[in-house]
């Protein structure tokens, strides 16, 4: 059975994840991502791909969506609604509860703000997610008679998912983003040791090692701490999901302990209804929220409350969580507007920012003067601290995965060409694993062993499963002492477990393999002894003694009893 | 009733009758066993019943079962009854079938609760129903319950087993154990690795390295298991393996293997499962011998160089860079666990490891620096324990950048956090100057925060101040500018001043070429702070030694001999005369001492039947008196009351034999001894009732005894030379000094007779050939001085609860014995509810011309209903019975000098 993947996005870049797996006859689809680089048809993967008619109900057997990231879920309701897909969709809990709110206020930003004609209403949202089936961690649901499907705690967001597929005995595991250090608020991704012929992995820091998240943690503590003992203001721009509360939980963490009495606000809106799921999603975070949820919320955050406008201008230093991540525009860069030109204020960015927001003009070099528009001007004194805190797994990460799971094939998707090939050409090199990086709409054949399947009786089981300690020992040398020689310690490693039995092949059965005991039963037919028996008369001198021995040989069985 | 019972038993128990009937006869023999009145004939004859149906019922578990199980309750229960059911189900242990499990339990039970309690007997036991064959034939039994069964009994059996008798033979058991380790069942295979693992700690170092080799073969095919417990066995069987490598005697040629053990541990530290995660880390905290580019790596998610440049192979760097990729930054994830435990173990191997390698503890400093940061105060406090672990071990090499987050924790909101990053402040050296400066800052701001911690925060100061003696000097100037007002006005109660004050002592006492850049105002300062700094300081210093130390710095003592004041005062300048004992104590009379030792000598010369052995004995005896000086000082009163008794004895025991004129030489010392002894005990009582409210009775009992001994002494004893006398005489003053320490009994009296005696005792001195020594000086000194300061003017805040304008109410203040009152117009008072509030500045006439002394304040309230009895005419005060309507408070003053 061969294992064809066709990578439709997400090959040799970042954006638009979904890759389309045949196995055995049945096709899934893992994810399905829009690209947030482009505003035309490249924006969404060729679907055309898939199946030429466009009767994608019969081409696929189900969709799973591995987390609520755009890149990952953001063309669902385009594909379900618009094209007209019917069949099956998995996601998890919190994912099918996330996403939607992903979904609508990227369509509101697309439709309302930038006057662009809408790809799905607010509708074929709500109409998508009906269809959803929900997944649980380490649910192994069966799609159809052959298809079998698991998820298991991937890190990275709220709800993210590996995903373990199996038609017949082909195996593969689909990866998504995932992490293998935990966070603040989501474990690290965890999976069982499977066998595998293909592993899909993500690759977005194929080549990158990354320290101690301490240390991150820290170089961020120190700039917030030392702005607002100076009576400074900070501005923390994130994205409502994931790294808002991730850094929330780590400053009122750090206020708790430290003692400090300086408020933290969260901008109103998207974050606090997120806010929510977080506190009601609680088995999906890291250990430390669930040993403590009974006691306390962790995201009942205690230093933290809802921001109002008027608190923009007021006096003394504060903290403020403010949306869009990049300072695109909305609150966070009305905010900045008011507290760029202090140079006691603080602006922390994201790890990554989009060309042409004026996070992307702060990250490069440091600005004195922001063009906003013909009219509006900024001045920015005030000092910026660069974030990097990130959810992806390092190389050190991706590598720890492949050879933990230790699979026949591996697949690079979701990353940079040239960091991949590096990073094939070290899983190749040192694991010793075939590795493949294909780009957009390639296909990968990989072909799988074929094995034949037998059954075993309980008899032939047993038989092997245990060493006949007797007879190995009878032989050892008797010593008391502990030093038992040469010979004595080579016994003690001699290992070799022959299971010996018969193989019964009949036909339209499945093979099956006995042990000597069972046979004649199995074949019906009854145990025959032949006996030889010779005599010779001896003549001694003075006394005759006659002398009998008996050898039994062995017609089918092997064993036979020795008689005297 | 029982007959009856057991007759229907027999009938039930017959293999023909039904199934129902033959349990429910099972549960009435459980019954008839079970029950404490049944007679032991009863009991017996029910076993016999069941072993009679055992043979009846054979080929039918369902009943064999139960009837096993309650067999074995049943021997369990009467022990008499053991060798019988032993025998009876002997039978069963043949044939490995799978009754021989629940054959094997009676026994394991049997044994269990044999009378030696399990010990030797339940192994003997075992022996002699088990022998060899059968149990290999258990061992090897296709049935997994009795495998399992078998091996839980021989497992439990390595520890308890002396040498005497065993189940089987070392190499025997050896052999079952790793066969079984590869079974198909996760549980046995868990057992047999504990089974390795007790066998490896029962041997010892006996093991043969060949055998050693096995086991840890074995266990590392196990690191693949697929049961975390089965892997967690196997990570600690490695672990015990790797340290009996490192233990035996061809340890050298281990090294090779102690870095693949290292390596092999490291990878399991990446286990997906939590418990095996945690054993690894605490695997890796044990392993020795580890090369240290290994250990580096550890720390390292980067892959260092290849480990020796002159393997070039290519098929061995493969070998070597996956080797090293295995190793690769356990440590960074394993402080980055998402489970708090294996943080902390982690953590704490971390400390272990640093031990070995000054540049594996320097990289994971960075680590453990990081840590401080962590979520869990568990892990914040494990981390802390580390460093302090390798501050210790002289492996705690901070740089500038890791104090930002160490300094950060002096402000953590949990206490034990902050004890112990203080005390691992205090162990450490700081790197620059900027850093000193900074912690001193935190440590001041840590006291502002929470002034409870005083105690310990003034501690850390002190050896941070002994300790970076350079840069404080560097800085002292900074300093003594900050606390040495411009306008004449030092407010001690202020946190800062008060730890820069703190942190000048210890410098100087650390740093005697320090001590001249510091101005002595800042010693006079200290003075009043004494109490506070010698309790942070612990054992470190003694309070009086510290005392004596400032004073002599800020030459208290001496400072103000221009006045012209003659006349003795009733004030006591208890601190000063204190310190003055305790300098005396320290040089003087530990002199003196040994002087009396050699004068007795001289003195007794001409007595001509004293031999020298006897003179030699008490001459040895009066040293040991004179070792316990330092002793008494340090307040070891258990020692020196021991050591003295002691000395005691052994004058008496000499006395025994002895007879004329010797014996009064005995008596002579005797007596010495007992004068020590008081001083000993007095010197304690002071030190402990700072209050002088307790035990005051006693101590001038003491007083008076020591006094009249040393009178005895003085002239009880004819034709002392004049060294003794002197001595002696000083031991007068001594006590007299005791005396006026004492708070409130020091009067004119006292005063005048140390004058008359300090004369005298110069009166001796001129005459003989000695001086005057340092402590007799001194007193003569500070007698003279005294007289009445300027009038301080002292404000109380004075709160009242339900008072009413008829009450006449006092306010009294004492220093010593001199006592002024103070009447409070309940006029003052504002407010007319039932709590009012009061200010009241009253001027203190009294003040005695010392640096420092101790006021006491109530309040008091007259009763006016009684009749008036009684009036002094020399006081200004109540003039009728008085209580007390508060406790009485102590105010400290000290007089800052304006040189």
């Amino acid at each position: 059975m061969a294992i064809e993947c066709l990578v439709l996005g997400a090959g040799q870049e970042v954006g638009k994840s979904c890759v389309v797996v045949s196995i055995g006859g049945k096709r899934i689809m893992f994810d399905c991502g829009m690209h947030m680089g482009y505003l035309d048809h490249r924006r969404y993967p060729d679907f055309s791909r898939i199946s030429e008619t466009g009767d994608f109900n019969s081409a696929l057997t189900c969709i799973i969506i591995t987390h609520f990231h755009l890149d990952h879920v953001g063309a669902l309701p385009y594909f379900t609604e618009v094209c007209g897909y019917q069949g099956p969709i998995f996601m998890t809990y919190p994912t099918k509860a996330l996403a939607p709110l992903m979904l609508e206020d990227y369509r509101k930003v697309m439709v309302e703000r930038r006057g662009e004609e809408e790809q799905f209403s607010y509708d074929h949202i709500v109409d998508c997610m009906k269809k959803v089936t929900t997944l649980d961690l380490k649910q192994t649901v069966q799609v159809d008679k052959d298809l079998q499907i698991r998820a298991y705690y991937a890190g990275h967001v709220l709800g993210a998912v590996m995903i373990y597929a199996k038609v017949g005995d082909t195996a593969m595991v689909y990866t998504g983003d995932y992490n293998m250090t935990p966070d603040r608020h989501l474990g690290a991704a965890q999976i069982d040791r499977l066998q595998l012929d293909l592993l899909i992995t993500e690759s977005t820091y194929a080549t990158t090692i990354r320290d101690s998240k301490y240390a991150r943690e820290r170089e961020f503590l120190k700039a917030v701490h030392k702005c607002i003992s100076g009576g400074g203001k900070v501005l923390i721009p994130t994205f409502a999901l994931g790294r808002a509360q991730e850094l929330c939980i780590l400053l009122d963490d750090y206020w708790e302990r430290m003692n400090l009495k300086i408020p933290i606000y969260f901008s109103a809106g998207l974050t606090i209804q997120a806010n929510m799921y977080y506190k009601m999603f609680i088995g999906w975070t890291s250990q430390k929220i669930k040993d403590t949820y009974a006691i306390r919320n962790t995201f009942d955050f205690k230093h933290v409350c809802p921001f109002d406008r008027s608190l923009i201008n007021a006096s003394g230093p504060c903290v403020l969580f403010a949306t869009p991540g990049m300072i695109s525009g909305g609150f966070s860069l009305e905010v900045f507007k008011q507290w760029a030109p202090s140079e006691k204020n603080l602006v922390t960015l994201p790890g990554y920012c989009v060309a042409g927001t004026i996070g992307h003009k702060l990250m490069s070099g440091k600005p004195t003067r922001i063009d906003l528009d013909k009219d509006t001007q900024i001045d920015v004194r005030c000092q910026i601290h660069q974030l990097s805190f990130s959810p992806h797994t390092d190389a050190k990460g991706i590598m720890d995965l492949v050879e933990f799971l230790s699979p026949k094939h591996v697949i690079l998707v979701h990353g940079e060409k040239p960091k991949m090939a590096t990073l094939k050409g070290r899983i190749q090199s040192e694991l010793g694993i075939q590795c493949y990086d294909p780009a957009n709409n390639e296909t990968v054949l990989i072909s799988t062993t074929q094995n034949v399947k037998i059954n075993a009786t309980k008899m032939f089981m047993r038989s092997c499963s245990h060493v006949d300690l007797h007879s190995v020992t009878k032989s050892a040398p008797c010593l008391s002492d502990f030093s038992f020689g040469d010979s004595g310690a080579s016994n003690l490693v001699r290992n070799e477990k022959v299971a010996e039995g018969i193989l019964v092949m009949e036909k339209n059965k499945t093979a099956k393999i006995l042990c000597e005991d069972e046979f004649l039963q199995t074949l019906h037919v009854k145990e025959h002894n032949v006996q030889f028996q010779y005599s010779r008369p001896l003549e001694v001198c003075r006394e005759q003694v006659s002398c009998q021995s008996s050898s039994g040989l062995l017609p089918s069985n092997g064993s036979s009893p020795e008689r005297w | 009733m029982e007959r009856l019972l057991l007759e229907r038993l027999e009938v039930h128990l017959d293999p023909l009758s039904d199934e129902r009937r033959r349990l429910r006869a099972l549960a009435s023999a459980r019954a008839l066993i079970a029950n404490p009145d049944s007679s032991d004939s009863t009991r017996r004859s029910t076993v016999d019943a069941l072993i009679r149906s055992l043979d009846a019922h054979y080929g039918d578990p369902a009943f064999l079962r139960p009837a096993l199980k309650l067999l074995g309750d049943a021997a369990v229960l009467h022990r008499p009854l053991a060798p019988s059911v032993i025998a009876a189900v002997r039978p069963f242990l043949n044939g490995g079938k799978s009754l021989a499990a629940d054959a094997i339990a009676v026994v394991a039970s049997i044994a269990e609760s044999s009378p030696e309690g399990g010990g030797e007997g339940g192994v003997s036991l075992l022996a002699s129903v088990l022998d060899e064959d059968l149990v290999l034939s258990l061992a090897s039994s296709p049935v997994s319950l009795v495998r399992s069964r078998i091996l839980n009994l021989l497992v439990s059996s390595i520890g308890r087993a002396q040498s005497s008798v065993s189940l089987l033979r070392p190499h025997l058991m050896l052999q079952v154990l790793l066969g079984l380790a590869v079974d198909l069942y996760p549980l046995v295979r868990r057992v047999a690795l504990d089974g390795i693992m007790a066998f490896c700690e029962v041997a010892g170092s006996d093991l043969d390295g060949s055998i050693i080799d096995c086991c840890y073969d074995r266990a590392v095919e196990l690191f693949r298991d697929e049961d975390e417990l089965v892997r967690s066995a196997a990570v600690r069987v490695v672990s015990k393996c790797g340290q009996m490598f490192a233990a035996s005697k061809e340890r050298m040629g281990n090294m090779e293997r102690m870095d693949v053990i290292f390596v092999q541990l490291c990878s399991m530290a990446r286990d997906m499962s939590v418990k095996v995660r945690i054993e690894a880390f605490l695997a890796l905290g044990k392993v020795q011998l580890v090369s240290e580019n290994v250990l580096l790596q550890s720390l390292s998610k980067k892959v260092l160089g290849v480990r020796s440049g002159s393997k070039t192979i290519t098929k061995w760097s493969v070998n070597e860079s996956k080797f090293s990729l295995s190793a690769a930054g356990a440590f960074v994830h394993g402080i980055e666990d998402e489970f708090y435990e294996v943080r902390t173990i982690a953590c704490q191997s971390l400390g272990m490891l640093a031990t070995f390698s000054i540049q594996f503890a320097d990289n994971a400093l960075n680590l453990l620096m990081d840590m401080l940061n962590d979520d869990a105060e568990a892990v914040r406090l494990q981390t802390l324990q580390t460093l302090f672990h390798m501050a210790t071990h002289d492996h705690l090499r901070v740089q500038e950048k890791h104090m930002d987050m160490f300094l950060g924790l002096l402000a953590d909101i949990s206490a034990l956090i902050r004890r112990a990053a203080r005390k691992v402040l205090q162990l450490m050296m700081l790197p620059d100057i900027e850093t000193f400066k900074s912690a001193i800052n935190c440590l001041i701001t840590n006291l502002e925060t929470y002034p409870e911690e005083e105690e310990d925060i003034f501690s850390v100061l002190c050896y941070i101040g002994k300790n970076h003696g350079n840069f404080f000097a560097k800085l002292a100037k900074e300093f003594a500018q900050e606390i040495v007002p411009s306008c004449g006005e030092l407010s001690l109660d202020s946190p800062r001043v008060a730890a820069i004050v703190v942190l000048f002592i210890s410098s100087s006492i650390s740093n005697e070429h320090l001590t001249c850049n510091i101005p002595v105002a800042i010693f006079s300062y200290a003075v009043s702070l004494v109490g506070r700094i010698s309790c942070s300081l612990g054992n470190a210093l003694n309070r009086d030694a510290l005392m004596a130390y400032l004073c002599h710095h800020s030459e208290i003592p001496f400072s103000d001999t221009t006045l012209k004041s003659k006349v003795a005062n009733e004030m006591c300048h208890s601190w000063s005369l204190h310190s003055v004992i305790s300098e005396v104590k320290v040089k003087e009379n530990l002199l003196s001492m040994n002087e009396i030792a050699t004068h007795l000598k001289h003195s007794q010369k001409g007595v001509e039947q004293t031999d020298e052995e006897l003179m030699q004995s008490i001459q040895s005896i009066l040293e040991k008196v004179v070792e316990t000086w330092p002793l008494i000082k340090l307040h070891c009163a258990h020692e020196v009351r021991r050591t003295l008794r002691t000395c005691k004895e052994e004058l008496e025991m000499i006395a025994w034999n002895v007879s004329g004129s010797p014996s009064a030489l005995l008596e002579f010392a005797l007596q010495y001894v007992q004068i020590i002894q008081l001083i000993a005990e007095i010197w304690e009582k002071l030190q402990l009732k700072k209050s002088h409210i307790v035990g005051t009775m006693t101590l001038e009992f003491l007083l008076e005894k020591l006094s009249m001994s040393l009178r005895r002494m003085r002239y009880g004893f004819p034709g002392l030379s004049r060294e003794v006398e002197c001595h002696i005489i000083e031991l007068t003053l001594l006590g007299f000094v005791f005396r006026l320490c004492e708070v409130g009994t020091c009067s004119n009296f006292v005063l005048k007779k140390l004058q008359a005696i300090t004369s005298s005792a110069e009166f001796l001195c001129v005459e003989g050939s000695s001086k005057l020594s340092e402590f007799a000086k001194e007193l003569l000194r500070s007698c003279a001085e005294g007289g009445t300061g300027l009038p301080v003017g002292i404000t109380f805040q004075i709160t009242v609860h339900n008072i009413s304008t008829n009450d006449r109410l006092w306010l009294r203040m004492a220093v010593g014995v001199s006592v002024q009152y103070v009447f409070l117009d309940s006029c003052q008072f504002t407010g007319r509810d039932e709590v009012r509030k009061f200010a009241v500045n009253t001027p203190f006439y009294a003040t005695p011309k010392v640096p420092s002394f101790l006021l006491r304040a109530c309040m008091l309230m007259e009763c006016p209903s009684e009749n008036v009895t009684y009036q002094k005419k020399d006081q200004r005060g109540p003039k009728d019975d008085i209580f007390l309507v508060c406790e009485e408070i102590e105010v400290y003053l000290v007089k800052i000098d304006s040189r």
